[in-house]
Formats: structure tokens, C-alpha cells, sequence
């Protein structure tokens, strides 16, 4: 014979097992610290959870893309700043060349300074950040000058003159440019690959040839050109300025999405831990009384008080 | 002498009466817990006094009677049914919640994320070597996950068409049980509760399978119709229904599964007719939910859909960047492929390019004006955009709105199966109200029927002295 449950008894354990159901499901959500473990626990909530991640990640990376591009430009901008105090030093050198009462021999001294100073705006044209030469431009891995004294310039390009067209985006997709060239800044050509009046580097190998020759005239148009050079290198520090208050601006914005999305996916996900603790409990206790009235039903029928004959 | 032999006789059937009455009782009380059993009432009727012969004077003739009710047992059955296919719909979709998994370790969007981040992260810096290896790398994942999914579907779909078949051979198996209980019946006119009962837990255990309609015949036999139209048991004969490939679902889209038919034993469709019990469950996770995902009948599938746009997006934007950093720009090359005239398998032969390498992504747009890493920039925001490659989505959020659609389908079928238990439990509880076993009204009514024998039995026993007496007084 096949025994069944009485359907009082099924309907008990149909209440039974919604009771174990939520208390499983406060059990799972106190674990894990998540009110949404599987879809069909909000499905409303599904997309916008994967949205606030996608974007919280997004953020993440953009704020880590930006912490690292500030790193270089700031680099940049100093090696710029450093490369103006140059420029100015090399103007005192060839003023105190030019100065009447300057022996020849002093000059040759000042001159050998001057092409020191040179060397100096190679390694600043030269500047590394993690392996990326920031005046390279759109190819910026290798050295880009080196000292050269029999070129007209003073320095020879090692690598093909490159533009700097790298955009950096901001995390509401907003772009702006972060570099220029060490050939912008420090090597300005004509169409012809000609040294321009504001090429630093030829503006500097002109004071040391100036200084050699002993000739004052000479120095003289050599500071007035070298003066030049430094007044353009020293509006390009603009860019720069403009620049980092960009990058800084976008990596404020990138913290504040990361912040927000954060937030966001809290509200979305997280489990409300004393919600749950008081729902816990009320479930608890409603199982535990269910279970006692039940163990309390009577299970006696007329027939155990029948007489046995 | 008459009238003693006749209230004899009166007592002596009265005494069978009152004995069928106990016996009917204690099978009551046997099959108290017995699935489908109904209650069997003895009724105890006095028989006329015949007054030409005098006969029957104060008996009484035992008729049972059976409570069993068809309206109560309607109502469990209907109830089984819907119980059924809900319980189905939460069987089978939870390995579908495990495909579409809502973790932050969810396989598709945290590839995608990553594949988006590697992206910017490139972006940065198009010519460093490591940043390219990570796209390849995030690429690869991405495609290792969206054929993952792919495989995990089918699977799935593998499953749930066997579990149809299964399903349909159980309902055929029952329905092969009901007709020998017809035949059974048929040889037997006498009521059986015992054979009552087994049929009633048949039709039950049917109830959960398939909706039926069940029309109670005479004596007892019984027509079993699918979906109140299709006959799978009338009277001795069994039709027997099967589950097919319905081929010319899925004509014109390759790849795509066919979508399985109900037909009945002429090879005609039935498939609407099955709208509960958990065939229609199996039925609506195989032919509808599975081909919206993966593709079948006439449906590419959502996840087809993801893989194409994904791929079809990526590759155009590489194929229109470069990585010449001055004129000619040479154009850039795919990253992904998949195989396109197989529209329902995109997702299954998504995969990143065999020919391409890091240093041959395309990061720069040629313009004008030309940026080194414009393509990449734009490839970064790609999922972000606000008209999104994928049906006007981004990536994430599309693959977000399919995990979504199975959530609603997932916890729908969890609150209708819980509301189903509780009404599946009131229904047997208005049955056993009906046609239940009370075993206090079966220990009341064995008291009465063990007095009511003593008492017919002590009538037997005067009615004897008396004759003793009588036949001592005649004279030898």
C-alpha cells in the first residue's frame, strides 16, 4: 500500500517550505553581503548593475590612464621650465662673453659652459616616464637628440621628426591634447628642415661658436637670437599649464564617477544587513511556532480509545 | 412458525449487512492514507415488511456508497497542472540563471569590461607592447566566455528536449495505465475504491505531466483528452502522443535548433493544446525562452546578436583605423571573426582573429586631422555610446537585458510554483473535506455497526432458543 499526506499535512509543509524559502534566501544574502545573488532575485535591477559596473571600471581606468598621463605631464612641464632657467643661464653666459673686459680665454670658458648647457637641453629634449620619451611624439620610445657639435644646430636627431596628435580622454569622453615635441619646443624648422629664429637648439650652438670667435658683435646678435628662442620656449609653458589643469580636472571628474558609481552599485547590490537580521528572525520565530503547533496537533484518533477486546 | 423463520432469515441478512458494513469500514480505515482513495460510505437501508409473505420483517440491506467527488478531483488535477508547469519553468531555468549570472564574476560582462578597459588602457599609449597584449589578451577572453555561454546553452537545450521526450514518454506510460484500469473496470462492474483509487493517483500523477480533461464514463471507465481536444485514452484504446524535430521551424535560419512538436497519434500538431503541467513548461523553455537566447525556429538568438554586434562593431573600427603613424595610412585589420552564414552559431565560432597580432591593431584614425590613437579612443567608449551598436544598446547593457529577461522568467515561475503549492494544497484539502477518510467517524461507525451485530446476532440467538423450546414441546 502507497501511504500518502493527509492534505492538512501537505498544506503544512507548502507553508513549511515558503518560510525555509525566504530564510534560505536572508541566509544567502547575509553571506554573501548581496541582496542580488542570481537574476530572478531583482531582474529589474540586472541591467543597471551591469551598466554601474561596466562604468565604476571604466572610471577605474580612466582615473589610473589619467594618474599616469598627470605623471608625464607634469614631467614635461618641468623639464620645460627647467629648459627656460637654461636658456636664461646661457643669456648671462654670452652677456658676461660679450662684456668688454672679457679676456679671450674667458669666453672660450663661458663658451664651453654654453655648450654644457646644450648637452643639458638634449637630456631635457631626451626626458623618459616610464619608458615614453615625452617630447617623442606619436612614437616617443627611443632617444630623440644627441650632442652633435659639427651640425649647425649642435645636436643631431636620432629619429624622424615626429607630430603629437595623442588625445587623452576625460571620463565624459571629452578629449585634449597633453604633449608637444621636443621639435616644437626645442627645434623649430622651416619647410626647408631649416633652423627657425626660435630654434633653441641652434640658438644655443650659435652663443658657443659666438663665444669661440671672440668677436662681441657676434655674441651680442647671438643673446639677441638665443633671447628669441627662449621668449617662444617660454610661451609654450601655456600649453602645459593648460594642460595639467585639464588632466587634473578629468582625474577629479574620473574619482567623482568612481565615487558615485560606487555608491550606485551599493544601493543596487548590497544587502541591508539589519533588514535582513530582523527578517531572519521573523522568520525564524514564525518556523519554530509553526513547528510547535504542529508537533501540538493532535495525532489521537476514537480509535485509540476503543477497547481492546 | 412462519413469522420466527422469517425474522431469522431478517436477522440473519441484517447480521451480513452489519458484517459488509465493518468490512467496508476497515478498508476505510486501512486506505485511510492511500493516494486517491476515496471514502466509502456503507449505508444501512431497512427492508419492507412484505405483507403477503411476511418476509424481511425489520432487516436491513447494506449499499455503499463512494463519496469520491469529480468536481474535487477536477479542481486537484487543475491545479497539478499549472503546479507542474511552474515547478518545470523553476527546474529549468535555474541552470539558465547560472549561464546569466549576476556576480561580479559573471563570465560575459566582466570580459567585456575588461576588453573595454584594455581598450583605454591602450589608448594611452597605442605603440607599448604590453597594453597591446592586454587587448589580445581581453579579446581572447571575451571570446573564450561568449563561446562558453554558447555551449552552456545548447546544453541546456540538449537537456531540456531530452526531458521533453522523457516527459512524453511518462504521459504515454500513464495513459497505458489508465486504459487497463479501464479494462479493468470493464470486466468488473462491481464499484472497486481500490482500483478507484490507483486510476485517481494516475490521473494526478498525469495532471503534473499535461493538462488533461477527464470525462467519467459509464461504469466508471474513463476518457482522458489532452487539452480537452485530443483523446489519449478512450475507453480500451490508448493514443499515443510523441515529441518531434519540427523541421520546417528553423528553415532559412542555419544553425538555429528546430523547435519541437507535440504531435497525436495521426501525426497531427497539438503543441498549442499543451498549456500547463510541466510538458508545457519544457515546451515554452525549449521553443521559446532557449531560441531567444541562442538562437532556433525563426529567433538568431540574443547571444548571437551580442557576439555579431560585438564583433561587427570592434572590426569596423579597426578596419577603418591605421597603425601608419604618417601618410599612406595603411588600413587596420579584424580582430574578431565569426562564421556569418551560420547567423544562430555566431556565438559559437566568435573568435579573435588567427592572423592579427598586438602590434597590428589599429589604433590611430587616419582623420583628418589624424590622431595615433583616435580608433582606440573610440573603441574604448564604444560600449558607452549612446546610440549602442546592439539594438540601440551598449554591449553590457544588452547582455544585461537578457540576463533580465531570464530573472523575470526565473521569478515568475518561483512565485507561481509557491502559490501554486498552497492552492495544489487547498485543492486536496476541499478533496479530503469531500471524500477524505475520517477515521473518528470510522471508530464511531464500527461502535455502532459491532452494537448493531450484537444485536442482530442476540435476535438469532432468541429467535434459536425459541424454536429449541418450541421443538421440545412436541411430543416425541
Amino acid at each position: 500500500m502507497v501511504s500518502g499526506l493527509s492534505a492538512s499535512n501537505e498544506q503544512f509543509l507548502a507553508s513549511l517550505n515558503i518560510l525555509e524559502n525566504n530564510l534560505s534566501q536572508t541566509d544567502e544574502e547575509l553571506s554573501s553581503g548581496l541582496s542580488v545573488n542570481q537574476a530572478s532575485d531583482a531582474p529589474q535591477s540586472v541591467q543597471d548593475i551591469f551598466e554601474t559596473r561596466a562604468e565604476l571600471g571604466q572610471a577605474t581606468t580612466t582615473a589610473q590612464n589619467l594618474s599616469s598621463i598627470q605623471d608625464q605631464v607634469q614631467t614635461a612641464d618641468s623639464a620645460v621650465q627647467s629648459a627656460i632657467q637654461l636658456l636664461n643661464q646661457a643669456v648671462s653666459y654670452g652677456t658676461e662673453g660679450a662684456n668688454a673686459g672679457t679676456s679671450q680665454p674667458a669666453q672660450q670658458d663661458l663658451a664651453n659652459q654654453v655648450q654644457a648647457l646644450e648637452s643639458q637641453l638634449v637630456a631635457i629634449a631626451n626626458t623618459e616616464v616610464g619608458g615614453v620619451y615625452v617630447f617623442g611624439g606619436d612614437t616617443g620610445t627611443s632617444p630623440l637628440y644627441q650632442v652633435d657639435t659639427s651640425s649647425p644646430t649642435g645636436v643631431d636627431r636620432l629619429v624622424t621628426p615626429q607630430q603629437s596628435t595623442l588625445q587623452v580622454a576625460g571620463p565624459s569622453g571629452v578629449t585634449f591634447q597633453v604633449s608637444m615635441t621636443a621639435q616644437d619646443l626645442f627645434d623649430q624648422r622651416d619647410v626647408n628642415d631649416a633652423p627657425t629664429a626660435n630654434n633653441a637648439f641652434a640658438a644655443l650652438n650659435g652663443l658657443t661658436q659666438a663665444l669661440n670667435s671672440g668677436s662681441p658683435s657676434a655674441i651680442t646678435q647671438a643673446i639677441s637670437v638665443l633671447q628669441g628662442a627662449a621668449g617662444y620656449v617660454n610661451d609654450q609653458t601655456g600649453f602645459y599649464g593648460s594642460a595639467e589643469n585639464n588632466v587634473s580636472s578629468a582625474l577629479n571628474l574620473a574619482q567623482k564617477f568612481e565615487t558615485q558609481d560606487q555608491t550606485q552599485l551599493g544601493t543596487l547590490e548590497d544587502a541591508d544587513a539589519t533588514t535582513l537580521a530582523v527578517q531572519a528572525t521573523q522568520d525564524s520565530t514564525a518556523l519554530d511556532a509553526a513547528m510547535s503547533a504542529q508537533a501540538h496537533q493532535p495525532t489521537t484518533t476514537l480509535f485509540d480509545y476503543l477497547p481492546i477486546s | 412458525m412462519g413469522s420466527l423463520f422469517s425474522a431469522l432469515d431478517s436477522a440473519s441478512q441484517s447480521l451480513q449487512a452489519f458484517e459488509r458494513a465493518m468490512d467496508v469500514t476497515q478498508n476505510d480505515v486501512t486506505n485511510a492514507n492511500s493516494p486517491g482513495y476515496a471514502n466509502q460510505v456503507p449505508e444501512l437501508i431497512s427492508q419492507d415488511f412484505q405483507t403477503d409473505t411476511g418476509v424481511n420483517a425489520g432487516g436491513v440491506q447494506e449499499l455503499t456508497q463512494d463519496t469520491r467527488s469529480s468536481y474535487a478531483d477536477t479542481a486537484v488535477q487543475q491545479q497539478l497542472s499549472l503546479q507542474g508547469m511552474y515547478q518545470q519553468l523553476q527546474t529549468s531555468l535555474a541552470p539558465l540563471q547560472n549561464v546569466f549570472d549576476v556576480s561580479s564574476s559573471s563570465p560575459i560582462p566582466s570580459a567585456l569590461n575588461q576588453l573595454f578597459q584594455s581598450f583605454s588602457q591602450w589608448s594611452t599609449d597605442p605603440g607599448n607592447s604590453n597594453y597591446q597584449s592586454a587587448v589580445m589578451d581581453a579579446a581572447q577572453a571575451t571570446a573564450q566566455a561568449i563561446n562558453q555561454s554558447a555551449v552552456q546553452l545548447s546544453q541546456i537545450q540538449t537537456s531540456t528536449n531530452q526531458d521533453i521526450q522523457s516527459t512524453v514518454t511518462e504521459i504515454n506510460q500513464d495513459a497505458a495505465q489508465i486504459q487497463t484500469y479501464n479494462e479493468q473496470i470493464a470486466q468488473n462492474p462491481t464499484p472497486d475504491a481500490g482500483l478507484s483509487a490507483q486510476l485517481e493517483n494516475t490521473l494526478e500523477n498525469l495532471s503534473g505531466l499535461a493538462n488533461i480533461q477527464v470525462v467519467s464514463g459509464i461504469g466508471g471507465q474513463v476518457t482522458v483528452l489532452l487539452g480537452g481536444q485530443t483523446a489519449l485514452v478512450e475507453g480500451n484504446q490508448v493514443n499515443a502522443i510523441q515529441a518531434v524535430n519540427d523541421t520546417a521551424s528553423n528553415a532559412g535560419n542555419p544553425g538555429a535548433a528546430p523547435t519541437i512538436s507535440i504531435e497525436d497519434s495521426n501525426g497531427n500538431d497539438i503543441t498549442s493544446q499543451v498549456t500547463s503541467g510541466s510538458l508545457a513548461g519544457l515546451l515554452s523553455v525549449s521553443n521559446t525562452l532557449l531560441p531567444s537566447l541562442i538562437g532556433g525556429g525563426q529567433q538568431v538568438g540574443g547571444l548571437n546578436t551580442l557576439a555579431q554586434g560585438l564583433a561587427d562593431s570592434v572590426n569596423n573600427l579597426l578596419e577603418q583605423g591605421t597603425t601608419s603613424t604618417t601618410p599612406p595610412y595603411a588600413a587596420g585589420t579584424a580582430l574578431f571573426t565569426y562564421n556569418a552564414a551560420v547567423p544562430a552559431g555566431i556565438a559559437g565560432s566568435f573568435a579573435v582573429s588567427s592572423t592579427i597580432t598586438g602590434s597590428q591593431l589599429a589604433a590611430g584614425s587616419p582623420g583628418p586631422p589624424y590622431s595615433v590613437n583616435g580608433t582606440a579612443l573610440t573603441l574604448a567608449g564604444l560600449d558607452s555610446t549612446a546610440a549602442g551598436p546592439v539594438d540601440g544598446q551598449g554591449f553590457t547593457q544588452y547582455f544585461g537585458s537578457l540576463t533580465s529577461a531570464v530573472g523575470y522568467a526565473a521569478s515568475n515561475a518561483s512565485t507561481e510554483a509557491t502559490a501554486q503549492s498552497q492552492l495544489v494544497a487547498q485543492a486536496q484539502s476541499l478533496q479530503q473535506q469531500v471524500q477524505g477518510v475520517s477515521l473518528d467517524q470510522e471508530a464511531i461507525q464500527l461502535v455502532q455497526f459491532q452494537s448493531s451485530y450484537q444485536a442482530a446476532s442476540k435476535v438469532v440467538t432468541v429467535i434459536d432458543d425459541t424454536l429449541q423450546t418450541l421443538m421440545t414441546m412436541i411430543p416425541t
